[in-house]
């Protein structure tokens, strides 16, 4: 029975979630509803930090460590966020009550894929936040768009499991075995086994929606409600990129991919700068952007063990909080993904002004931003690495980026007195603003961050 | 105890101030304020500072990155001190001058000139790489938003074109400074005399190092960004670009050249080359140039380019002149672009065609915008000629036919400045917009005489910044 008191946590959310639809689904009160839910999300995230534990626990299934810990609280501040987000867009809704429970649902998923330490495991917890999500992605339903959305990405995500199941089937059969254990017994040069590999990177790629298998993402971010986008961009990309580390760490980098690492990693870089720049959309430049930023972090996987985990995990901690910031200011203001909403923010709310252009920079990656930190960070570990030309290429996109992310920044400072903002709640103006001050606190004091 | 870290406690003390008064009277006086504390303080810690020794002094740590064992330290030494000093300096005049000229949105201004002083004011006393490096990108945001909302009609176009140029070109810093920390040991300065590599490797390092300071100094084929930017901006700032932000680039250059001197010698024929065939060839575009404010931005990056040519000679004079060059060039560029103001404020243009014999109705103006034109021109006892002197006998030392050219550069720079002032002030009688023109009044009397008294006394007596910076060459080991 002692075992399971490693999993409360995911126990009580999952619970709380239950109760609270039951609740929500029989008395249809909506506030109550997501108070309830708030709450649900928040009391794992406590329990969580209190039991947080030093040591390191395996069973045959799953295993738990610090580093997994510290990822699934992320996992669950995303979601609370995005609950945050949801709330003007929702609250009206009649289905806001399926809308949380789906949310809680695919958190659950993801928690439990970051601590597989099977590949059955892996698969049902991947389907179980994967069937979520093409539901939350087409929650409009009377919208063209958002069906849209929701069937691209239910179709290319099925593409994806039946990859991610091949690769199963070659481990096994040359294994015997489906647990990440048995990594160790491959026999380092077999053909197969790198096939084996090849069809999880592949699967693993769509989910992080890396290039060339990023075709669905800039039709379902723009598609997608955007609270839903907000979701769809932070947490499940930190969830599989915590399972590729899994899989990374067992296999003690035995195996020759680099070729296969770089070549995907220059190729979302270069298509996701590239086609960036010339979005009018805002959702799809943030699709675009988020292939840019998986490509850079996609890198780290050429990087030892212990830089591995020293420059991916700042990364997606500041990541998340950016992306989570840029889907802030977009809701914050009415038709937010058009960029010229954003004439003169800067004249009629300064604070939130403040707020885009601290998130837009450090999604550039100039500092005193956390963007500037991690970037170095990860960049330097690749460099010293042996990897100058991948970095100077890394480099080089970066620049590019500058384009279009300030782009909205001379918006906002462009003087249009005729031109009142419609701002859209208090509350998405507010995790802009906190998530600006948490990407520039971490910018000035990165011993928070940088292990 | 608080130390030297007070020069950019009172910006920052004074930004939070403005963050919370809105009232633009208190603004002013609390921007003017906070900006003079922190010269003082600069003041007085240059006066106190140990000339005999080399190392950094006045030290304040404080921990920063504990995984890469590096620590958040400031500290004065002979290259960075009168930096940090014309930096402060420039910052009391720009907001001076600011209180004036700019109308609208003053108290956000201020904020974000207050936080480019401090940005740039730290990058001067950093003593490691990445603090180095941190600040010299830092101080794009608030330098690219002044362009972008104080500015001109293209304004948006030169913000970016700036923030292009520099943020593209400092990769090449990113790389040396990664390269610096894995062939040296670590991020501080003093790693790159430890660096274990072959010449041509140090040699490609030094190039980093030049690419990413060329483009912010700039030196010509580098200078794309530099009219739109000086010209767009308001004059305000096209003060701090032109008199402190091209210096961050000839110090990034001062502070790594002493270590590569053993492989400077088979490329600074080349590099001393291009640098002068830049101060030639702006000097062409600034005597072909109509407009005042352009003649002027021209002139800044002509003069530039000699100062950078310095810094590759090798020997001391060449190194002390690169020193005490750019403190004189801030100065005086800074005065110069002032008097364009004055012209501007009430015309507002700088068309030098529509102004004419202004020396008879602005008599004490004549006098200033005279006396700033000699000591550009490097008329001797005031403070260009000095610099002047020790640049050109540098690089006559390194070779004839690049000593001429640089005479040649001299001389064309006379004939420019003394062009646009026989247009403005001397000819033609009645010109249209000579009329405007209002002679200075007390005020502006005052900072110009600051100007023109700084440069009496910097031509007197340039000791006050070269003291002691002989040692520090002699490390290097061709001095």
């Amino acid at each position: 029975m002692s075992q399971y008191h490693y999993l409360i946590p995911e126990i009580t959310l999952l619970t709380l979630g239950i109760l609270s639809f039951c609740y929500g689904f029989m008395r249809r009160e909506s506030k109550t509803v997501w108070i309830f839910s708030f709450l649900s999300i928040l009391i794992p995230i406590i329990l969580s930090l209190f039991y947080f534990t030093e040591n390191e626990f395996s069973s045959g299934l799953i295993k738990i460590d610090p580093y997994r810990q510290f990822l699934k609280v992320l996992i669950y501040l995303s979601g609370l966020f995005v609950l945050i987000l949801s709330y003007e867009s929702f609250r009206k809704s009649s289905k806001s009550v399926e809308y949380i429970f789906l949310l809680i649902l695919a958190l659950c998923g993801m928690a439990i894929m970051i601590f597989a330490n099977d590949l059955l495991i892996l698969y049902l917890s991947l389907e179980t936040f994967s069937l979520s999500l093409y539901i939350l992605a087409a929650f409009y339903r009377n919208e063209r768009f958002s069906i849209e959305a929701g069937l691209k990405y239910f179709i290319l995500g099925t593409l994806s499991s039946i990859l991610l199941l091949a690769s199963i089937v070659y481990f096994y059969a040359l294994t015997g075995s489906s647990s990440y254990d048995a990594f160790r017994l491959i026999n380092r040069g077999e053909f197969s086994m790198l096939i084996g590999f090849i069809f999880l990177i592949a699967s693993f790629a769509f989910k992080l929606s890396l290039s060339p298998f990023h075709a669905w993402a800039p039709d379902v971010y723009q598609g997608a409600p955007t609270p839903v986008t907000a979701f769809l961009s932070t947490a499940p990309k930190v969830a599989v990129f915590a399972a590729l580390l899994n899989i990374f760490l067992e296999i003690h980098s035995g195996i020759k991919l680099n070729e296969f690492i770089t070549v995907i990693s220059i190729l979302s870089m270069f298509v996701g700068n590239l086609l960036a720049l010339r979005q009018k959309d805002l959702k799809r430049m943030f699709a675009y952007s988020s292939i840019a930023h998986a490509g850079y972090m996609f890198m780290a996987f050429l990087l030892p063990n212990h830089a591995l985990l020293s420059s991916l995990i700042p990364y997606l901690v500041v990541y998340v909080f950016m992306n989570i910031g840029a889907f802030a200011f977009i809701l914050g203001i009415k038709e937010g993904e058009k960029i010229s909403s954003y004439f003169g923010i800067g004249k009629n709310a300064p604070l939130f002004a403040f707020s885009i252009v601290a998130i837009l920079f450090s999604l550039t990656g100039i500092p005193p931003t956390a963007g500037f930190m991690v970037k170095f960070n990860l960049f330097k570990n690749v460099l010293a690495s042996g990897y100058g030309e991948l970095v100077f290429f890394a480099l080089f996109m970066s620049i590019l980026s500058a384009f279009y992310y300030l782009r909205i920044v001379f918006y906002i400072y462009r003087d249009t007195p005729l031109f009142q903002t419609q701002q859209n709640g208090r509350l998405n103006y507010t995790i802009a603003f906190f998530s600006a001050l948490f990407l520039l606190t971490l910018g000035v004091f990165p011993n928070l961050i940088l292990i | 105890m608080m130390g030297i870290e007070l020069i950019l406690l009172f910006p920052l003390l004074g930004i939070f101030l403005i963050w919370i008064t809105k009232n633009s009277k208190v603004v002013s006086l609390i921007a003017l304020l906070s900006s003079l504390l922190s010269f003082l303080i600069a003041l007085s810690y240059y006066l106190n500072f140990d000339r005999t020794k080399q190392d950094f002094q006045f030290l304040s740590s404080y921990e920063w990155i504990s995984a890469w064992k590096l620590n958040f330290t400031l500290g004065f030494d002979h290259i960075n001190a009168p930096f940090v000093l014309l930096t402060t300096f420039i910052t009391v005049v720009v907001i001076l001058l600011a209180i004036k000229t700019v109308r609208d949105k003053i108290a956000s201004f201020m904020a974000f000139l207050l936080l480019l002083s401090l940005s740039v004011n730290a990058f001067f006393m950093s003593t490691n790489f990445l603090q180095f490096f941190f600040f010299y990108e830092a101080m794009l945001i608030p330098s690219v938003l002044l362009i972008q909302r104080w500015g001109g009609d293209n304004s948006s176009q030169a913000a970016m074109k700036f923030l292009i140029y520099t943020f593209g070109f400092s990769i090449f810093l990113f790389i040396a400074i990664i390269a610096v920390y894995y062939y040296g040991g670590g991020f501080s300065f003093s790693y790159l005399e430890s660096l274990k590599m072959n010449k041509p490797t140090k040699l490609l390092l030094l190039f980093g190092f030049i690419l990413a300071f060329f483009v912010k100094i700039p030196v010509v084929p580098f200078h794309g960004w530099l009219k739109d930017a000086y010209y767009e901006s308001p004059m305000p700032v096209t003060i701090f670009l032109s008199a402190v932000l091209g210096k961050m680039g000839i110090y990034g250059i001062l502070r790594v050249i002493t270590y590569f001197n053993d492989v400077l010698s088979s490329v600074n024929f080349w590099i001393m080359l291009l640098c002068l065939i830049s101060f030639i060839y702006s000097a062409f575009l600034a005597l072909k140039a109509k407009d005042i404010k352009v003649i002027f931005a021209y002139m800044s990056l002509s003069h530039v380019g000699i100062i950078t040519a310095g810094a590759f000679t090798g020997n001391l004079h060449g190194y002390q002149g690169v020193l005490l060059q750019s403190i004189n060039h801030g100065i005086l560029a800074a005065g110069l672009f002032y008097i364009a103001e004055l012209l501007n404020r009430d015309t507002k243009s700088f068309d030098s065609e529509k102004f004419g014999a202004l020396s008879k109705r602005t008599p004490a103006l004549t006098f200033f915008t005279f006396s700033l034109i000699m000591a550009m021109g490097g008329f001797p006892g005031l403070n260009y000629f000095n610099g002047e002197l020790l640049l050109l006998s540098g690089i006559f030392k390194e070779n004839a036919v690049l000593g001429f050219l640089g005479v040649f550069g001299v001389a064309l720079g006379v004939v420019y400045l003394a062009w646009v002032f026989y247009r403005v002030f001397l000819r033609k009688p009645a010109c249209e917009l000579s009329q405007f023109v209002k002679d200075i009044v007390s005020w502006e009397a005052l900072i110009l005489c600051l100007f023109f008294l700084l440069s009496i006394y910097l031509g007197l007596n340039p000791d006050f910044i070269l003291s002691g910076v002989r040692e520090i060459v002699s490390l290097g080991g061709k001095g």
